[in-house]
């Protein structure tokens, strides 16, 4: 009996988590269909708000765009320079590879806003000031930590003997990197990748300091919309990020790629 | 003519001293353990013969060539490791190949090559069967497979069995050394279980502390142990203590409360303290007590299957008898057992300080 009842408390519990959680999301996706300019009850059925995003010169489109690309470069970036970096780590004596893990976790640890500050100014002092560049290091710099822990907790125990096993069975160095190392590493250099370009990508701190006036990512575009007033096309920017994740998500689940198989 | 030739061999890490001056050699062809406790050294002197660890003076000499300062990649050795070290990314055949394909070979002879292993470790027709869905047993197969293929001038085990279940891993024992002989490869198995190197070796070293304790075939090192350690070690014995005593011409091994005859030995003078080695089951238990025979409280006894075990005192010294187990009914607790035992089987040795 009491086992039932807690199952149930259970049950509910879970479902008042999820509803907290996808509400606010529920409502942007509702809203941006709704004609009302004013987002007001009832709902009036309506596309307006997805053609009012894709005609003419939408701004939200190009900060989007610009958005897009500029993650996705730093995510590469990140993830190059990440990976090498834990297999730098993986070579080091353990007391030195703790030393050095805590270093590199910094950016982790330190507020954003800090960072973001500290970096305006360093970049002022030397004369960079704000840029493109600038823009493009900081947020590099916050994010290469996410690849690293990632790709260093893909290294497992010592008792792991595969890159011997190929040793002896005459295959050189570089070999074992791309044979045997590397596909030990991809699940961890993937989702390190993914990881940095989803912080990038919301990275309003860092991009609100460090970006040249009047360039605006997506994040500084919508800041700006909600201060100076706002169009209901963004609910239908936003529902058609929500709709194309989930989409990818669900696909790769489809290939096999599971979260177990990506986050190792 | 030896085969492997290990000459003088030192290893530290740190201030630990593993491997204080190892040297021995194997002939081609044969089957060698190196068996110890945990921490003995001898998965560093395995690894010193594979490449993998380089020794801080001494030389490693195979088929006559030094390879002490050669590279693992270009000594021509076969590795089977604890956890199977397969390639999770690879198909068994592929995992098989991989050797093969270092070397360049051409697909045909691949094929063929790849083909004879999956059929001497029985694996046929499993080429294409991912190794991360097999069993533990099925995957040492494929690495056995994997090391032979390459046709390796040594083949070098690193405690492959410790992983398996007992029923797997005695059937593994069995086909290992099946293969080998097949084959005729030069094998050094490292193990702590004793058990498993009297069964698979045709020669065993006994390492403690980084020394070589005892080398020996397996019926000499369970029956003419060469200390207390190798007699404890392998099987298990009884050791009691007491003092050398010879009485008209023949030596016994006086105790508190008891004595046993023993054969001489070279080099321990009578009225020496001396520790004396006697396994459970060269114990004769007679009808009644009489002439040469000591007395044995039983203080309970252990059914442990085939055999079982009478524990008890000789004195005030703890023993253990072995019985088969069709005797078992006779015994009980508190009984008093009148006990010989043959010269040959007691091993005695000086008084360790």
């Amino acid at each position: 009996m009491k086992k039932n009842t807690f199952n149930l408390a259970v049950r509910i519990w879970t479902i008042l988590v999820y509803l907290f959680l996808f509400t606010p999301i529920l409502v942007i996706i509702i809203m941006s269909f709704n004609g009302n300019k004013y987002g007001t009850l009832p709902i009036d059925f309506s596309f307006q708000w997805y053609v009012q995003l894709f005609s003419g010169n939408s701004d939200l489109l190009k900060a989007t765009g610009l958005s897009l690309s500029f993650s996705i470069l730093v995510a590469v970036t990140a993830m190059i320079l990440g990976t090498v970096t834990a297999i730098g780590m993986q070579q080091m004596p353990g007391k030195w590879r703790e030393r050095y893990r805590s270093v590199t976790s910094l950016p982790v640890v330190i507020p954003w806003l800090v960072q973001a500050i500290a970096l305006l100014m360093i970049f002022n002092f030397i004369g960079l000031g704000r840029s493109y560049i600038g823009m493009f290091l900081g947020n590099t710099a916050i994010v290469v930590p996410y690849v690293i822990m990632m790709v260093l907790g893909r290294f497992g125990d010592a008792d792991d003997n595969t890159e011997n096993a190929a040793r002896t069975l005459g295959a050189k160095p570089v070999r074992i990197f791309f044979d045997v190392t590397l596909y030990k590493l991809v699940p961890g250099i993937i989702s390190g990748t993914l990881m940095s370009f989803i912080v990038c990508f919301n990275s309003f701190c860092i991009q609100y300091y460090l970006a040249p006036f009047g360039v605006r990512t997506l994040p500084l575009e919508i800041f700006t919309l909600v201060r100076s007033g706002y169009t209901p096309d963004m609910n239908a920017l936003a529902t058609i990020m929500v709709v194309a994740t989930t989409t990818i998500v669900m696909i790769l689940n489809k290939l096999g790629y599971s979260a177990k198989n990506i986050i190792g | 003519m030896s085969y492997l030739k290990v000459e003088h061999i030192k290893k530290s890490f740190g201030s630990n001293q593993v491997l204080v001056d190892l040297s021995f050699s194997l002939e081609k062809g044969a089957f060698l353990s190196l068996l110890g406790p945990s921490g003995c050294g001898k998965t560093t002197m395995l690894k010193i013969i594979a490449g993998l660890e380089a020794p801080d003076s001494g030389t490693v000499t195979l088929d006559g060539k030094d390879i002490t300062n050669l590279n693992t990649e270009k000594r021509n050795v076969g590795m089977m490791f604890q956890n199977y070290a397969l390639f999770p990314n690879m198909t068994v055949a592929k995992n098989i190949a991989y050797g093969l394909k270092i070397r360049k070979k051409s697909k045909e002879e691949m094929d063929e090559k790849v083909n004879w292993a999956l059929k001497l470790v029985k694996l046929d027709g499993r080429g294409n069967d991912k190794v991360t869905q097999m069993s533990g047993g099925q995957q040492q197969r494929v690495a056995l497979a994997r090391a032979l293929v390459i046709e390796p001038d040594i083949l070098l085990l690193d405690e492959p069995l410790s992983a398996l279940d007992r029923k797997i891993r005695m059937e593994m024992q069995y086909e290992i050394r099946n293969i080998q002989q097949q084959i005729g490869i030069t094998t050094v198995f490292v193990t702590h279980d004793q058990e498993e190197a009297l069964t698979m070796s045709d020669d065993i070293i006994l390492m403690n502390g980084g020394k070589i304790e005892q080398f020996a075939d397996p019926w000499n090192m369970y029956n003419k142990p060469a200390s207390i350690f190798s007699s404890d070690f392998i099987g298990k014995a009884n050791v009691l203590s007491g003092v050398l005593r010879e009485k008209g011409g023949s030596r016994y091994i006086e105790g508190k409360s008891w004595q046993f005859p023993v054969n001489e030995k070279a080099g321990i003078k009578p009225d020496s303290a001396v520790q004396a080695a006697m396994r459970g089951e060269h114990f004769v238990i007679c009808e009644k007590a009489g002439d040469g025979t000591v007395p044995f409280r039983l203080k309970d006894t252990v059914f442990t299957g085939s055999v079982c075990k009478l524990n008890g005192y000789i004195g005030e010294e703890e023993v253990q008898l072995v019985v088969l187990n069709t005797n078992m009914a006779d015994y009980r607790s508190g009984q008093i057992l009148h006990l010989t035992i043959k010269p040959d089987f007691i091993h005695y040795f000086r008084e360790e300080a």
